[in-house]
């Protein structure tokens, strides 16, 4: 009888104890790491265990089809997807998107500074602006969130400055802050005294200074204290990037993420947006001065050199923008705090979900060697997870990343509840165990 | 990953073995290295401008196949983005090696001459082990050359084979595979694990303020046996 991950006597595969990070380089001349990285996935999925990639057959909602590459087909509970408030399958988008489509056609066909900005893009801009409510500011829209940060970060840091960035810090601002040549120095996650040392540690007073955060952490779905964190930046002179990718239309009263709850919209320097969540678009925006914005639209190399984001999306992202604004949004924000607050409250004490306050309820089981057998287990127990593991986050911090949305149902949240218990019992990660 | 070895990097296998053995990893900013790997391999980041340097306290067996006795060994290394075109199966960690020390002159002229490490005097070498901690203080003439420590209050050591990849300079530049074979626990926690004073043994690096920033503790368990078996080093540029 074979023995499993968590049982007495269970031998790791060989793949368990690689990670794709190993694959990410090789100094030989040959691409010997694509074919290494390939021969790790056959070895998983010889063992019909490669559960990544699988193709949703639908848009996201709650419940999801999809195919394994081996042609295996599962029906899941979906908490792998950051359609927060749902409007990625939301049918007065997806009309919009169509109407825009209809309209403009299917791309841009040119970079936003020459050709390929449209009135919609002008409109989307304008009623982020409104959203945000602070007067004088500007918008740039990029075609990915990823290069929100990329090429904000490198228009705005140059050799000579400093990118000051949290460590836990998206990888979009880390190779922003590589980009642009900048010295990049970092402080301990959400620590505040320790960003106050980094900063009186550079012994320039004529330098640049910009501080790089995010309003809700992906791996760990807490928030940055804004209000000390500008506090401190400002009082060095610094300026200050929130990243928003995972809070914007989602955290605060209104929708206007972190920054609204803090209080600090309007002293942040750089405030920073993906579409790809709350949205349930892609692409996202830089929301800052109007000076700045235009400056970052011509100076920003990512969007400079890339076709401006399509109509369809554009138009469906300005619908749910709009639909955010309406009593229906704020009812659609309650309910995500609700569904998050409640599948904490079913995993708090039985498993370690960390210092999560947020739609994203991440579950660590530690375990590097177990990612991938208990992303297989899960999936083949009905729920879809996100799983993450080292260098994603530090070594044996492996976790399932389970993000909440608005749309899940109570019933829901409970099975998703019991899975993930009946995996920790089962592989051994209970806080019991 | 099941790759049958080819023969050139996994021939020649000279064993090692331990009952001690940390190797810590600590967070450097790049312009504090001034240390220069062998040609064609560069140092792996963190993040964006961090390097990371490692450095390990053993306490060997006697080898008297080798014409060595017990010995303490310490040993600082950069680690390297690996090259997998080499034959050995996808390595843990790729390593330069900046140093080596010993109380031991037998195991010093083993590592020199048949492991081409590149060795350094450290008169008077005396390195406490504590099986409790885990952790390990290195002391020589000249000073204090490092203190590490385990910040894992409940350290889960497991059966595990780790393949490095291993550089080096001496004689213009060698590679190797190792393998080391053990009951070994591997974590993140913790920041402040060490201390690594600045001394002559640490030339190339510098190491002021480095405790706080520890990315990554290797430890196996204390008093059990750990083997690590170089295979013969190849000249760089060498590769099949």
């Amino acid at each position: 009888m074979s023995v499993s991950p968590g049982e007495a006597g269970w031998t790791p595969p060989a793949y368990t104890r690689l990670s794709y990070e190993m694959f990410l380089y090789s100094m030989g001349p040959e691409l010997e790491e694509a074919s290494s990285f390939q021969e790790w996935i056959e070895e998983v999925k010889g063992d019909d265990r490669f559960a990544f990639e699988a193709a949703r057959a639908h848009a996201q909602r709650t419940r999801i089809d999809i195919e394994r590459e081996t042609g295996e087909g599962f029906s899941l509970l979906n908490f792998s997807a950051y359609n927060y408030l749902g409007y990625a399958d939301h049918p007065q988008v997806i009309a919009a998107a169509k109407d825009a489509l209809d309209r403009y056609g299917l791309g841009a066909s040119s970079s936003p500074v020459h050709g390929g900005t449209f009135a919609l893009h002008r409109e989307l801009e304008d009623e982020l602006v409104r959203f945000v409510g602070v007067e004088g500011n500007g918008v740039s829209l990029f075609s990915s969130g990823y290069g929100v940060n990329t090429g904000t970060i490198s228009a705005v840091a140059k050799r000579g400055h400093y990118v000051v960035a949290d460590r836990n810090a998206h990888m979009s601002i880390l190779e922003g802050a590589q980009l642009s040549g900048a010295k990049v120095l970092y402080f301990r996650h959400n620590d505040v005294e320790h960003l106050r040392e980094v900063l009186a540690g550079i012994d320039d007073d004529y330098a640049r200074i910009l501080v790089c955060v995010e309003g809700v952490y992906s791996a760990d779905g807490d928030r940055a204290p804004l209000r000390a964190i500008v506090d401190v930046a400002h009082e060095r002179g610094a300026l200050v990037l929130v990243d928003e990718a995972h809070s914007f239309l989602v955290a605060g009263e209104g929708g206007r993420g972190v920054c609204e709850e803090e209080g600090v919209l309007e002293e942040v320097d750089l405030l920073v947006t993906t579409f790809s969540k709350g949205f349930g678009g892609v692409g996202g925006a830089l929301i800052a001065r109007k000076h700045v914005t235009r400056y970052v639209n011509w100076f920003a190399k990512c969007r400079m050199f890339s076709c401006a984001i399509d109509p369809a999306v554009t138009g469906g992202v300005l619908e749910a923008l709009r639909q955010a604004s309406t009593d229906d949004g704020a009812e659609r924000r309650r309910r995500i705090v609700a569904n998050a607050d409640h599948l904490r409250s079913r995993l708090a004490g039985r498993v370690d979900i960390g210092d999560s306050t947020s739609w994203i309820v991440p579950v660590t089981f530690g375990r590097d060697d177990y990612a991938i057998p208990l992303f297989d287990h899960l999936q083949r127990e009905g729920l879809e997870g996100s799983i993450m593991m080292f260098p994603a986050v530090p070594k044996n911090e492996a976790r399932i990343r389970l993000f909440v949305t608005s749309e899940h149902t109570r019933d829901q949240l409970d099975r998703c509840a019991d899975i993930v218990l009946e995996a920790a019992a089962r592989f051994g990660f209970g806080e019991a165990s | 990953m099941n790759r049958s070895p080819r023969p050139s990097l996994l021939e020649d296998p000279v064993p090692w073995r331990f009952d001690f053995d940390m190797f810590f990893v600590f967070e450097i900013d790049l312009d504090a290295i001034a240390a220069k790997p062998p040609r064609g391999l560069v140092f792996q980041e963190a993040r964006p401008g961090v390097g990371l340097v490692g450095v390990a306290a053993t306490r060997g067996l006697a080898h008297p196949e080798l014409g060595v006795g017990p010995f303490a060994e310490i040993n600082w290394s950069l680690l390297l983005r690996p090259d997998l075109s080499r034959p050995m199966p996808v390595p843990h960690l790729a390593v330069f090696t900046g140093a080596v020390g010993s109380d031991e002159p037998g195991f010093l002229a083993v590592a020199r001459e048949v492991d081409k490490m590149p060795v350094r005097d450290t008169p008077g070498l005396r390195v406490e082990f504590d099986e409790a901690g885990p952790a390990a203080t290195a002391v020589d003439d000249e000073g204090p050359i490092f203190s590490i420590w385990n910040t894992d209050p409940a350290p889960t050591y497991r059966p595990l084979e780790h393949w490095i990849q291993v550089g080096s300079r001496v004689e213009g530049g060698w590679v190797q595979a190792a393998v080391a074979r053990g009951e070994i626990h591997e974590h993140q926690r913790g920041h402040r694990a060490g201390v690594l004073h600045p001394h002559s043994f640490f030339e190339g690096i510098d190491v002021t303020g480095l405790g706080d920033r520890c990315y990554l503790q290797m430890l196996a368990r204390p008093g059990a046996r750990l083997d690590v078996v170089f295979h013969g080093p190849r000249p760089l540029g060498r590769r099949r």
